[in-house]
Parts: structure tokens; C-alpha cells; sequence
């Protein structure tokens, strides 16, 4: 008992730490906090004691509540806990179909079921389907028509001999998550890997193309590798003054590349964005409605491409996909050092005006032509249905 | 249940049953009362065979959309029943066991259905923003809902109301506002183009959502989801999941409102003119609000495949 | 303790760095409200100072913290014990050390060395730091210069920041003379920005020989960060009279021959730092803060757990749970904490409102700072003011720049509180002993303490003293008000010339006048260089106390100096320091030998000092009128008499003691003198200091002692007491 009291503290002397990095930046990126959020989850489960994977769901979103509070506009700790959190379910209810011997025709109806029976929570089943309205649920067990008042007790005879089982399967439960967890990293790890493989369709020789987010390792990866097949050149925004440096190092990179690289200033966006072909665009996180959010500045450059009517691809892994839907502008974007904007050794000018220095910019869907991620290119309009294929409704909400 | 159901078989009338459950309970959605009319239907006819149950529903389905004339939003709680009733009769065979829980439970689907309206409230929350100014066409209750929630959260906003003639259910809005405590203005419909740049973003409801994500909403929404556009202002649709509905219209004729009188007669009712509901198709929309979480309008379809092929 | 902390100990052994916050600055420029605070606990953009600091030590990567803690010691260990630093997740082990005697940076420092507990290079800062400084460059830089320098001992992190600049202190504005190319420090002055009189500094010709070329900078913000070998501590510890790390220690260790030790600078002018020394900067830094300079650092990164703050555009932040009327003004650069209520009509703008505050209609707040659980009721205007927590501000008040509501005061209806006032709920006694002579030489605590000690006093006296604000104040804080206004001049007593305590307001301030400041500061910029050419030469070693400092600034900006009043200085400063911090008289008496000794001066002139010293304290009694001539006397003479147990041995040194003591009375000022001789005449007598043959012989004394009518007339009645008891005792023996 003791020293399950002590594996607990470790744990939680461990959320706590990252938690700390987080908050203070250290762990900041968002493949980095995707890949530390994965980590920090692989410790949890191995270390918590549960009975119940209902009881993993809870302590998970937990640890993934304080993760995203810590940086609440860093999305991607969000969405692996929410992707953990999926593959759990996702487990929960293979078991039960195994063990039900019903097969998948009745996965939906069972899922459901489950959900009631185990979080007991009207609102979260009606969450589930439109039938909600006239579903029946726990509470009126007496009215519950045969069939399913039938199934329901298959599936509790079911649960409750799972229940035997699982406490004796829990550790193959513990290894399996992990397992996909693991799996999850190296899906993360080899995002570019994937992305790439379809840059030679996309890119055209001779090409102009134009990429505003130079920070971005993913479109870096993406350019380096079509010029295996194709010659183009790449117009480079400067990025003023977030990433100007970053700029820089990203023209050189390409330039090695034997890519024709044009540094240009923000301010010409507009006036090169006739001769560009394409603009590529590194995300920092897409969200449910299409909409994504990354380096400011960019939107400016996705009004200017509608404008000409200009393709913007976005290159993004899957992992940055968020089930959230974009609320408001401020909610998003993070507003960083005003020092980078102006000095602050001048007195004659702090104080005296107000400087604003986003970080991020919020992009619209209906300036963005597609998606281009480790699982094939999307429509805006179609992320919402990768969403549902990757995340439960259930874990939108993490309270 | 309040309602008068009548007794005897034949005495019973679908419409009479539907229009007296809205009339009794103001806070009643129509597909709500719609099903709600299809159950005491059950309850008064007792079919007794699987096949009978169908065929007395496709009847008195049909006989309920041809009598009412605007049939948008009932027919999806009728769509809603009927595959319901389908679906349990088909996969389990069981129709009885079903029909029991469809009866007895009669109130339980109203007081689920506001309770959704309370989940979409919950949803909507964190669109409003401090300092917002928010403009609403028409009278919903959902959006009502929605409003007052964060009313009671303290959130610092002010609400445009139109007033959607010729129905004039934007005055109803405008006290209801006031009674909240909401601060509100009401404007002529005329005047949604004026407003445009004062606001940040818009609220309305909805009767019925198509397929396609579009709407069918109080007259006059179509016109303010192009003014939005135009002056790129987010248009937000507050609405039930039980609202969505299996049509594709693509223009406003496909709404089966009356078509527009010509007429140069000189004493002609002019309080009663042209059609109360026009379709607002999904680009006009940026988003749904609805019990099933913010969706997309093309997510729309999603669930009505969901729940049409499952 | 986590294992991993372990792992990584053993692992980075060598590399293990220390970290000491000095949570007292040993200062009073937040009285009055650190007479109930700690300074380091107040609160800033609504979260404790020492949050900043101890959220910089994590982020450099120190592995341990040391807290010198020294007026309200006990709160700030109550605060950190609360606190996540003290939990198993901290990224560093947080020690608090009560060094409740340090009286300066120089005892803390002491202390430390005598504790033991420095390892290595170790980071000295002030628990007052705001900074996002990338420390790793700092550390590097650092080591980079250790190998290239071996006496390399200290690394000051400045930041650069135009002279004017509003976060740049306006009260210690320092100089640097650095070297250009290697950014060694060469020469380290303070210089007071005194309104339109000019400052200067003067250096020696020596320190700069070998030097190619050399910058004077007036543009450089000291946050005091800085990076010290274990060596450090050493020198203080040899240097007893070192005060201020800056004036005495960089400067003493700069023009020293003998140490030959080198301090560099670390000039930075992309991150931000800066220190909360002074209300103005404490306004400058919070508006800073707001601003996002110091980003990440900011409101929304919720340094404290429970906080719960989100950006808004316009830099403002908002806590959960508050609640904005419909028709109030949020304007730009403010942070609502959560549970507070602003009324209609209200106008709020670059101003911080702490939690649970209750804001009325048509209150205007700008430049503010509103603490916790304050209630501002209707129609008030409140502007550059700060209103400490659990006050309350009636109706139609009107806070005028510069006003300092301290915690629990009440502010009637309708009052009108004049500029740089400072009110507080309980009077704070100034003690008018000398150590408020300068504001640089008191420290926040030991008001506090002082206080506390003087009530006992007071108790265990029986002595009912009707204090002079025993009533509340109706003329300050209204009819219904409830506080006192604290006289910020007494600071710095009614001492010295006007200028010096006008200038000192501005400094206190916190309304930064940039037009006032930019005269002074600009006559400093433009005299500076070719002063520097005419002034002879004047190096401060190791006698920059801060009596000498405030007593000469003048002198000593003239440049001119008299060597050999360098001991009697010296000498009083030490005495003073050590009357008003309470040292014992061993202490005392160990300096002033150690003086003595290092000046080559007679016990006569020490004599000297001590009596000057004394009789200024007890003049300073006298004059803010603490205490009656008596008593005043009795206290200074009755413990401190006792330091001329060790200066006086021989019968002639006896009488030599009392002809100095009676020339200096006879020169006191208001008639005093006379008696204050006789009084101290009784308790050296008292204190068997002085034989009764001695005290007769020297009345009898030819020439010498009839010198002052007046004292003659006075001591006369002693004397024949004096001589009437001999002979009683010696009556009394016989039998």
C-alpha cells in the first residue's frame, strides 16, 4: 500500500514538473509538447492503480486538464490526451464486443450503453446521436422495452464478468494503451515522412510557391523533398519580427537544397502574390471547423492569395487536428514579448504607445484550399469528419 | 398529460392533437410536438401488428405535414419518429417492447428536449464574449436560452433584435430580452443592413436544418446571412439536434410556401403578404450550435447518414 | 524529495547552483505598508513579489534557493512554506534563513558566510526581480569570463535602458564607467537625480590606467542579478563596514588595491529586467508587466496555482468569475482579478484590480493599483494612486497622484487626499533616532521592529504616551475614515537641507515626472564629461558609509575631502550604526578598535567621535520630540556610555572624556546642553565610567572646566551632591 501511496506521489511530483515546464515555456513547440504529452501519459498509466479503465479515462483527463491549462494555447497536449483517451474507448468497447459475442452491428447501440452504464450521465449519452431524443436510459430501467431491456442485462452480465476478466487482464489493458501510445509516437515522429510522399503531386516544375510560416519543420521537409523531382522556387516571407531569424536560417536551409529561395518582405506579399502558383502553410493547430491556427501574419497572406485566387496548401500532421472548435480570435493567439516589436530601452515611445505582438494568426476556413496531412489531403470542410474518426465527443469537453 | 386526448379511435385528429400540444406548452418545439402527437397517436389507436404500426404512421404522418402549412420542422420530429420506430422494429424485431417505452415515456421526450436546449446554452457559452453586440432575428428559444445563460454568467453583452414582420415574433424576443435583464434594441427588419458594421456576430434559430447544412428559418434570414457574408460577420444557427431534417432544398421554392400573389387589387390585406420562412443555404453559415456539440454545416449530413443508414 | 531530483543531483554535482534572494532590501520606500508587510510578499499585477524572482530561479535552472529573510521573517517563511516552491514538484530546494539581525546587505551577506553555505559561483538577487533574462547566456558568459579573468568575481546583469527611462530607478540612478570592449566594470557611482542641481562623479585616475578606452553609462538598469564567486561573502565578511552591494562592495572592491579583484557587467538589451525597488518603479514595472515586455512573464501566465487569467486584446486580463457591469469602460492594460464587481459607468484603465474588489458607479480608476477585498464606493476618481488590501473608499473621494492607502484604511465621503499622501490605518512611530537620518540607512524592518520594541518599552514603563495621531484624522481621511496620514518626510527626519527631502519625494513617487526629471538628468548627462576632467580625484575606498554619504553629497560631489575627518566620520557613522541597529557593544566596540587601529588615530579621538556620536542621537531624540531630554539621555547614556568602558582607562583619559563631553554640549544648540551634561555626567557615574575623584578633579581643574558659565551653573548642584555622598558612603563604610 505504501508504496503505491509513493508510485502516486512520484507521479504526480512528475505531472507537476512538466506541468511547471509547460507553464514556464521550456517545453513549448508543438511537436515537442506532443511528443512530452505522450511520455508524461505512457508514465500515468503504467503508474496509476485503476480497476476500471473508466477510472484511466478519468485520471487522464485529469492530467490532460491541467496540461492544456498550463498552456492553454498550445493545442496539441489537448489532442493526444483526447487521442489516448479515443484508443481507450476504443479498447473498452472491443472488449465488450468480444465479450458480448454480438459482433459490431449493435457497436453503435452498445456503445451507448456503456456510456450510460458507466458515466451514468444523461447529457453525455444524448451527446452521442440525434436519437437521443427518444433513447431510452438508466434511469427507466422499468420501461425499457424487452429487447433492449435484454440487452442491457447481456451487456451487464457481460460487464460484470468483464469486470472479473479485465481485473486480470488489466495489466494486457495497461500494455495495450501503451502500446498505442508508443504507436501514436511514431506516428508523430515520421509525420513529415508521410507528408512528403506527396509534395512530387502537388508541386509543379517551374513553379512559383510561397510559404509564409518558415518556422515550420513539415513544409521545410516537404519543399526539400519535391526538389528531388522537381525545380521550383520558394518565395520566403521575412516574418517580422517573430521569426525573421528563423526566416533566415529556413532561406539558407533551402538555398543548400539547390531550391531558388527569395527572401521578400511582409509588406510585398501582395504585390509578388500574382506570379506565386501556391502558398504553403505550416500549422500550429487545425480545429473541428477547418480553421487553423499559426504563425502571425499569415492570414494577412491567405486574404492576399483569395484575392488572386491562389491555392493555399496547409501542411499539417494529425496530431495537430483539434476536436475545439475556434471560439474567438483572442482565445487562440498567444500575444508574446512586445520587446521584439520595439526597443524597450526607448522611454520616449514605452508607456507612451501600445504595443501588441501576436504570436499566432487565426486563418479562416474559406481561405484555405486544403489540408494536406500524414493521412491524405482534405477539404476544410471535411476535417470535421477526420475529427470524429480520431476523437470520442465524449473527451471534447476534458472537465 | 394535459392535453385532451381523445378517447375513441375514431374521433382522434392529428393535426387537432399537434396545434393543442403547442397551444398548452409554449415552450414546446413542433418536431417535439409532432412526436409528441404520434405517440398519443399510439396510445389512442393501439395498432397491433408491426405492419399496421407502419401503416398508421406513414398515414397520419403524411396527414399531419399536408395539413399544416408549414410543415418544415414538424416533419423532422415525424422523420425522427418513424426511423426511430423503423429501426428498433427492423434490427431487434421487437416493435412491441418499443411501442410500450414510446408511450409511457410520452413527457420524458419534452423535458429532454429542453434539456438539450439547456446542453446547446452550455455549448454556445464562449461564443459570446465580453462586450459583444450581438443581432437575432426573430423569436427562438433556444437562442433565448442561450442568451440568458450568459446573462447569468455575468457576461457583458448587448443583443439587436429584429422584429421579423409580418409575424412580429422579434417584439416577443425584445421583451423577453428586457425581462432577462439583457440590454436590447429592436429595429425594423429594414434596418439589419444599418446594424451590420455595429455588430460582432449573429444568432438565429432555426425550424428546420437541411442536409445540406442550410437552414429554414422566420422570414428574413436569408437576407441577413448575406449581409453577413458581405461584411464577413460570423452567422451562428442555435438549433436542436431533433431539428435536422432530410431535404436538400436548394432555392426557396423548395420550401412549398405559397407562391407570391400578384395582384392589383386595391383592398388587399397587406399584413398578409408573401411566405413566413425562407432557406438560408450552408454558405451563409459559419456555424451550428446544437446539443451534439458545434458542427460544421456540412456536418450536418453527418448525422443524418448516421442516423438514416446506420 | 523525487528520485529524479536525486538522480540529477548526483549526476550534476559540480554544476549545482546556488541561489540567494535577499527578500529585505533594508529600505523603507514602500513604508508605510511594509510596516505590515514583508516588501518582498506585496503584491504586483496581483501576485506576491517574490514569485517573480523565485519563477526566474526556476527558469535559470538553480538548484538551490536560499531566502535571507529579515523583517517579517516569519511571514515570508509562513508564505513560502504555502507555497508550490516548497512542494515535491519544485524544480529547486527552497531554504528560508532568518537572519533576523542583518540590518544591510553587508550583515546578510556576513551571515551567510558564516552559515557556511556557498559552494560555488552562486546567484545573489533581490526578491524584488521582474526579469525574463535568458540566465544560461548570463551563466556562460560568466564562466567564459572566469577562465579568460581569475579574479573575475562578480557578473552584474544591467539592461540597457535610455537614462529617462520610467522603469529605470529614479531614486539610485547608478553609474557605470566600463570598459568598452571587455564590458569590465571599472567604476560603479550612485548619483542622486536631485531636481535641477547637478551631479557628478568623480573618479580616480588610477582605476583607469591600463583601460584603452571607457564608457561612462547612464542608461543602464541595475536589477541586481548577479552572478558571485564564493568569494564574495569573503570580502564582505573582511569589510564589516561594507552596507550596499553596490556602493560599498563594487565600489570598494573596485578601487581596492590590495584585492585586486575585477567585476564585470553583463549588459543585455533584448531581455527584460528590472528591479521593484520604489513605488515608481513599482508602477513602471507593473505597467511593464501589463504590457507584455517581460513576456512570458505576464498576468496569463498565472503564476500562482489557483489563478485563472486569459489575455484579452488590449492587454487586458481577466480572472474567472468577475463581473463587468453592462455599462462600464474597460479601457487598455488591466487586470480584474476574480470575484471582483465593477459598477456602471465605471472607467477603468492601466490599472490593476486585485480579487473580490467592489468597484461602484462612475468610478474612475487610472495608473491605479487596487488590492485585494477593496471596496471603492460611487463616484470616486482615483488616479496614480495605490490602495492596499481591505480598504475602503467612500463615496466621492477623489485620490489625487501619488496617494498610498494602506491596508484597512477607511476614506470618509467627499474627502479630497492631497498628492503623495500616505495614509496608513495605525500611526507608524517614527523613532527618531538617527538612523533616520537618511532613508538609506533604515531598513523596512526595523521600523517594525524598532516599533515593536519601543511598545514593549512603553508597557513595561507604564508610560501612557499620547501618540499624535492616537485620534483618526478627520482632516486626511473624512469624518467616517478610519487612518492616519504617514508623514513620508519623516523619513528622512528634519534632517539636513530641504533639497535633499523635496528631491526625495520625487523619488518616492509614484508618479514618474518625467519633465522635472529631465532637467536634472540631463544636467547629469552633460556635466558629467568634462567634470570628470577637472574634479580632482576622490576614491572612496572603504569609508562610503551612507551617514558620510548623506552628510557630504554635497562635499562630496565638490570633490573635496578632508582626509583626516575621514576617522571622526567614520567613527560616528559606526557608532550611529551601531545605536540604531542595536548591535551589542562588543560589536561596536570591535569596529571602532578595528577603525582606530586601520587609521592610526589616539583613543582621544575616539572619544571624540563616540561622545559626537551619542550626543546626535540624543539630540535627534530631543528634536522629534520621541522623548524628553531626559530620557533621551538615559537611554543613549545609560547603554551606550558603556563603549567608553574600553576607551577610557587612565585617570587623565577620565578627564579628557569630560572635557570633551562638555566642550561638544556646550556647543549643543537650544540650551540643552547643560543638562544633557549633567544627565550623562550621572549615568557615566552611574556606570562607574568615571571615578568621583576623577569628576572632582576635574571640576577643579584650572582654566578647563570653567570654561561655560552655563554648564558650570547646572553641573554645579551634581557636583556637591556628588561630593556630599562621597562623604556619606564614606561615612556609611565606616560604621
Amino acid at each position: 500500500m505504501s508504496s503505491q501511496h509513493k508510485d502516486k506521489a512520484d507521479i504526480n511530483v512528475h505531472i507537476d514538473s512538466v506541468v511547471n515546464k509547460l507553464k514556464r515555456r521550456q517545453i513549448s513547440g508543438s511537436y515537442t509538447v506532443a511528443i512530452e504529452t505522450c511520455q508524461l501519459l505512457m508514465r500515468v498509466i503504467s503508474a496509476s492503480r485503476w480497476n476500471h479503465p473508466d477510472q484511466l479515462i478519468d485520471i487522464i483527463a485529469q492530467v490532460g486538464k491541467k496540461l492544456v491549462q498550463a498552456q492553454p494555447r498550445e493545442f496539441s497536449s489537448g489532442n493526444i490526451v483526447r487521442r489516448v483517451l479515443s484508443l481507450i474507448r476504443d479498447e473498452m468497447n472491443d472488449d465488450n464486443d468480444v465479450n458480448n459475442g454480438n459482433g459490431g452491428n449493435n457497436n453503435n447501440n452498445n456503445n451507448s450503453n456503456y456510456i450510460n452504464n458507466s458515466v451514468n450521465n444523461e447529457n453525455q449519452a444524448m451527446i452521442s446521436s440525434m436519437f437521443a431524443l427518444l433513447t431510452t436510459n438508466e434511469n427507466k430501467k422499468n420501461t425499457v422495452s424487452n429487447q433492449q431491456n435484454l440487452q442491457q442485462q447481456k451487456s451487464q452480465v457481460s460487464s460484470a464478468s468483464a469486470q472479473l476478466k479485465k481485473n486480470t487482464h488489466t495489466q494486457d489493458f495497461r500494455s495495450i494503451i501503451i502500446q498505442g501510445i508508443k504507436e501514436l509516437i511514431d506516428e508523430i515522429s515520421s509525420i513529415s515522412e508521410n507528408i512528403e510522399t506527396m509534395s512530387v503531386d502537388l508541386i509543379h516544375d517551374n513553379e512559383v510557391l510561397l510559404t509564409p510560416t518558415p518556422g515550420s519543420k513539415t513544409v521545410f521537409n516537404f519543399l526539400a523533398k519535391a526538389r528531388l523531382k522537381r525545380k521550383f522556387t520558394v518565395l520566403v516571407t521575412e516574418c517580422f519580427p517573430n521569426e525573421t531569424e528563423e526566416a533566415h536560417k529556413f532561406a539558407k536551409k533551402l538555398a543548400a537544397h539547390k531550391i531558388d529561395t527569395v527572401v521578400i518582405p511582409d509588406s510585398t506579399v501582395f504585390a509578388v502574390m500574382s506570379r506565386v502558383g501556391k502558398v504553403i502553410v505550416g500549422a500550429r493547430s487545425v480545429f473541428a471547423n477547418g480553421g487553423c491556427v499559426t504563425s502571425s501574419g499569415v492570414a494577412a497572406v491567405c486574404e492576399c492569395a483569395k484575392e488572386y485566387k491562389t491555392p493555399v496548401f496547409v501542411v499539417a500532421g494529425l496530431y495537430k487536428l483539434s476536436p475545439l472548435y475556434p471560439f474567438d480570435r483572442d482565445s487562440l493567439v498567444e500575444v508574446g514579448n512586445s520587446g521584439k516589436v520595439m526597443e524597450w530601452e526607448d522611454s520616449q515611445l514605452v508607456g507612451n504607445c501600445e504595443v501588441t505582438n501576436p504570436l499566432f494568426d487565426y486563418v479562416v476556413p474559406e481561405n484555405i484550399d486544403i489540408y494536406i496531412t500524414n493521412v491524405g489531403g482534405f477539404s476544410p470542410s471535411f476535417i470535421y469528419r477526420i475529427v470524429l474518426d480520431n476523437y470520442k465527443a465524449e473527451d471534447v469537453n476534458l472537465e | 398529460m394535459s392535453v385532451p386526448s381523445p378517447t375513441s379511435k375514431d374521433d382522434f385528429d392529428i393535426k387537432e392533437t399537434y396545434l393543442n400540444f403547442l397551444k398548452e406548452d409554449p415552450d414546446m418545439t413542433m418536431p417535439v410536438a409532432a412526436i409528441e402527437s404520434l405517440v398519443t397517436l399510439l396510445k389512442v389507436k393501439q395498432p397491433s401488428t408491426s405492419s399496421e404500426l407502419q401503416v398508421l404512421l406513414k398515414e397520419q404522418t403524411e396527414l399531419l405535414k399536408n395539413s399544416i402549412p408549414n410543415a418544415i420542422s414538424l416533419s423532422a420530429g415525424c422523420d425522427l419518429f418513424m426511423r426511430f420506430v423503423l429501426r428498433n422494429t427492423h434490427l431487434y424485431s421487437d416493435w412491441e417492447s418499443c411501442k410500450t417505452h414510446l408511450v409511457e415515456n410520452g413527457q420524458l421526450f419534452v423535458s429532454r428536449a429542453k434539456k438539450s436546449r439547456d446542453k446547446i446554452a452550455e455549448i454556445g457559452l464562449p461564443f459570446i464574449r465580453d462586450d459583444d453586440t450581438i443581432l437575432i432575428h426573430s423569436y427562438s428559444r433556444v437562442v433565448l436560452n442561450l442568451l440568458s445563460l450568459a446573462a447569468s454568467k455575468f457576461i457583458r453583452f448587448r443583443v439587436i433584435v429584429t422584429e421579423a414582420r409580418p409575424t412580429c415574433q422579434g417584439i416577443k424576443m425584445f421583451n423577453a430580452l428586457k425581462k432577462h435583464n439583457i440590454p436590447a434594441a429592436l429595429i425594423v427588419d429594414s434596418a439589419a443592413g444599418y446594424c451590420i458594421d455595429k455588430i460582432d456576430k449573429i444568432f438565429v434559430g432555426a425550424e428546420g436544418v437541411a442536409e445540406s447544412g442550410g437552414i429554414i428559418n422566420h422570414i428574413g434570414s436569408y437576407q441577413i446571412g448575406v449581409l453577413a457574408k458581405n461584411s464577413n460577420k460570423p452567422l451562428y444557427v442555435v438549433a436542436e439536434s431533433h431539428k435536422f431534417v432530410r431535404k436538400f432544398p436548394l432555392a426557396p421554392d423548395d420550401l412549398n410556401e405559397e407562391p407570391l400573389k400578384f395582384s392589383v387589387e386595391e383592398n388587399d390585406d397587406i399584413n398578409n403578404h408573401g411566405p413566413l420562412i425562407d432557406f438560408t443555404p450552408h454558405e451563409y453559415i459559419t456555424a451550428l450550435i446544437t446539443d451534439l456539440g458545434v458542427l460544421t454545416p456540412s456536418a450536418v449530413s453527418e448525422e443524418l447518414i448516421k442516423m438514416w443508414y446506420d | 524529495m523525487a528520485p529524479k531530483n536525486k538522480k540529477q543531483k548526483e549526476i550534476v554535482q559540480d554544476e549545482r547552483l546556488q541561489a540567494i534572494v535577499l527578500t529585505d532590501s533594508y529600505e523603507t520606500k514602500f513604508m508605510p505598508l511594509t510596516s505590515v508587510e514583508p516588501r518582498c510578499l506585496l503584491p504586483l499585477c496581483n501576485v506576491p513579489l517574490i514569485e517573480y524572482t523565485l519563477e526566474f530561479l526556476a527558469k535559470a535552472g538553480v538548484d538551490e534557493v536560499y531566502l535571507m529573510c529579515c523583517s517579517h521573517a516569519d511571514k515570508v517563511q509562513t508564505y513560502i512554506d504555502g507555497s508550490k516552491w516548497n512542494q515535491a514538484g519544485s524544480p529547486f530546494k527552497i531554504n528560508t534563513i532568518m537572519s533576523l539581525e542583518s540590518r544591510s546587505v553587508g550583515d546578510a551577506m556576513r551571515d551567510l558566510d558564516n552559515r557556511g553555505l556557498i559552494t560555488g559561483d552562486f546567484l545573489l538577487v533581490s526578491g524584488d526581480v521582474v526579469t525574463n533574462i535568458q540566465f544560461d547566456e548570463v551563466l556562460s558568459a560568466h564562466r567564459q569570463r572566469r577562465l579568460i579573468d581569475k579574479d573575475h568575481i562578480v557578473t552584474m546583469v544591467l539592461t540597457q535602458a535610455s537614462p529617462l527611462h520610467r522603469t529605470r530607478s529614479q531614486s539610485v540612478p547608478s553609474t557605470f564607467i566600463l570598459d568598452k570592449k571587455t564590458d569590465r566594470c571599472l567604476y560603479y557611482q550612485d548619483i542622486p537625480s536631485i531636481n535641477g542641481l547637478k551631479a557628478s562623479i568623480s573618479v580616480d585616475p588610477d582605476l583607469l590606467e591600463d583601460v584603452d578606452e571607457f564608457v561612462i553609462r547612464n542608461d543602464l538598469i541595475d536589477c541586481h542579478v548577479d552572478i558571485c564567486s564564493p568569494l564574495v561573502p569573503v570580502i564582505f565578511q573582511e569589510n564589516f563596514d561594507y552596507q550596499y552591494l553596490r556602493r560599498d562592495f563594487v565600489r570598494g572592491t573596485l578601487s581596492s588595491d590590495l584585492l585586486k579583484k575585477t567585476i564585470y557587467a553583463y549588459i543585455t538589451n533584448e531581455d527584460y529586467a528590472a528591479r521593484v525597488e520604489s513605488w515608481q518603479t513599482y508602477d513602471a514595472i507593473s505597467q511593464d508587466i501589463l504590457e507584455r515586455w517581460c513576456y512570458p512573464i505576464a498576468p496569463d501566465s498565472n503564476l500562482l496555482e489557483d489563478q485563472s487569467y486569459t489575455y484579452e486584446s488590449k492587454h487586458i486580463y481577466k480572472e474567472k468569475d468577475i463581473r463587468l457591469s453592462q455599462s462600464c469602460k474597460i479601457g487598455s492594460c488591466v487586470v480584474i482579478g476574480s470575484n471582483s464587481f465593477i459598477g456602471d459607468a465605471s472607467q477603468v484603465e492601466n490599472s490593476v484590480i486585485g480579487r473580490n474588489c467592489q468597484i461602484g458607479t462612475n468610478v474612475i480608476i487610472k495608473n491605479s493599483y487596487i488590492w485585494d477585498n477593496s471596496i471603492i464606493k460611487d463616484n470616486c476618481q482615483i488616479e496614480h494612486s495605490i490602495v492596499a488590501s481591505n480598504s475602503v473608499i467612500n463615496q466621492n473621494v477623489k485620490l489625487n497622484s501619488g496617494s498610498v492607502i494602506g491596508f484597512n484604511v477607511v476614506i470618509g465621503d467627499n474627502v479630497i487626499v492631497a498628492e503623495n499622501t500616505r495614509i496608513v490605518e495605525r500611526p507608524v512611530k517614527h523613532l527618531s533616532d538617527s538612523s533616520y537620518i537618511g532613508d538609506s540607512l533604515s531598513s523596512d524592518d526595523e521600523f517594525y521592529q524598532d516599533i515593536q520594541a519601543k511598545r514593549a518599552a512603553e508597557e513595561k514603563e507604564n508610560i501612557v504616551e499620547v501618540d499624535e495621531g492616537a485620534v483618526n484624522d478627520p482632516a486626511i481621511v473624512g469624518e467616517n475614515g478610519i487612518g492616519f496620514a504617514y508623514d513620508s518626510e519623516s523619513e528622512y527626519g528634519d534632517y539636513d537641507d530641504d533639497e535633499v527631502s523635496s528631491s526625495s519625494k520625487h523619488y518616492h513617487g509614484l508618479v514618474y515626472k518625467l519633465d522635472e526629471l529631465y532637467l536634472s538628468d540631463t544636467s547629469i548627462v552633460s556635466s558629467m564629461p568634462n567634470r570628470r576632467k577637472k574634479r580632482r580625484t576622490y576614491s572612496s575606498a572603504s569609508h562610503a558609509t551612507a551617514t558620510d554619504a548623506e552628510h557630504d553629497y554635497n562635499n562630496n560631489t565638490d570633490g573635496e575631502e578632508d582626509d583626516e575627518e575621514d576617522f571622526n566620520k567614520e567613527a560616528i557613522a559606526t557608532v550611529e550604526r551601531a545605536m540604531e541597529n542595536n548591535h551589542d557593544l562588543d560589536t561596536a566596540l570591535l569596529e571602532l578598535n578595528t577603525l582606530r587601529m586601520s587609521m592610526n588615530v589616539t583613543y582621544h579621538d575616539v572619544r571624540l567621535a563616540t561622545c559626537t556620536a551619542l550626543l546626535q542621537r540624543i539630540e535627534h531624540f530631543i528634536n522629534t520630540q520621541t522623548l524628553g531630554v531626559k530620557d533621551s539621555v538615559h537611554k543613549i547614556f545609560g547603554k551606550w556610555g558603556q563603549l567608553f568602558k574600553r576607551q577610557v582607562f587612565e585617570d587623565e583619559e577620565q578627564v579628557d572624556l569630560l572635557n570633551i563631553l562638555e566642550s561638544l554640549c556646550s556647543k549643543l544648540p537650544n540650551n540643552n546642553g547643560p543638562t544633557i551634561f549633567t544627565l550623562a555626567l550621572n549615568d557615566l557615574y552611574d556606570n562607574d565610567i568615571l571615578d568621583e575623584v576623577n569628576i572632582l578633579k576635574w571640576w577643579n581643574q584650572e582654566g578647563y572646566a570653567g570654561k561655560d558659565e552655563n554648564t558650570r551653573k547646572v553641573a554645579s548642584k551634581w557636583i556637591e551632591w556628588l561630593a556630599e555622598a562621597e562623604e556619606e558612603s564614606d561615612g556609611s563604610a565606616e560604621e
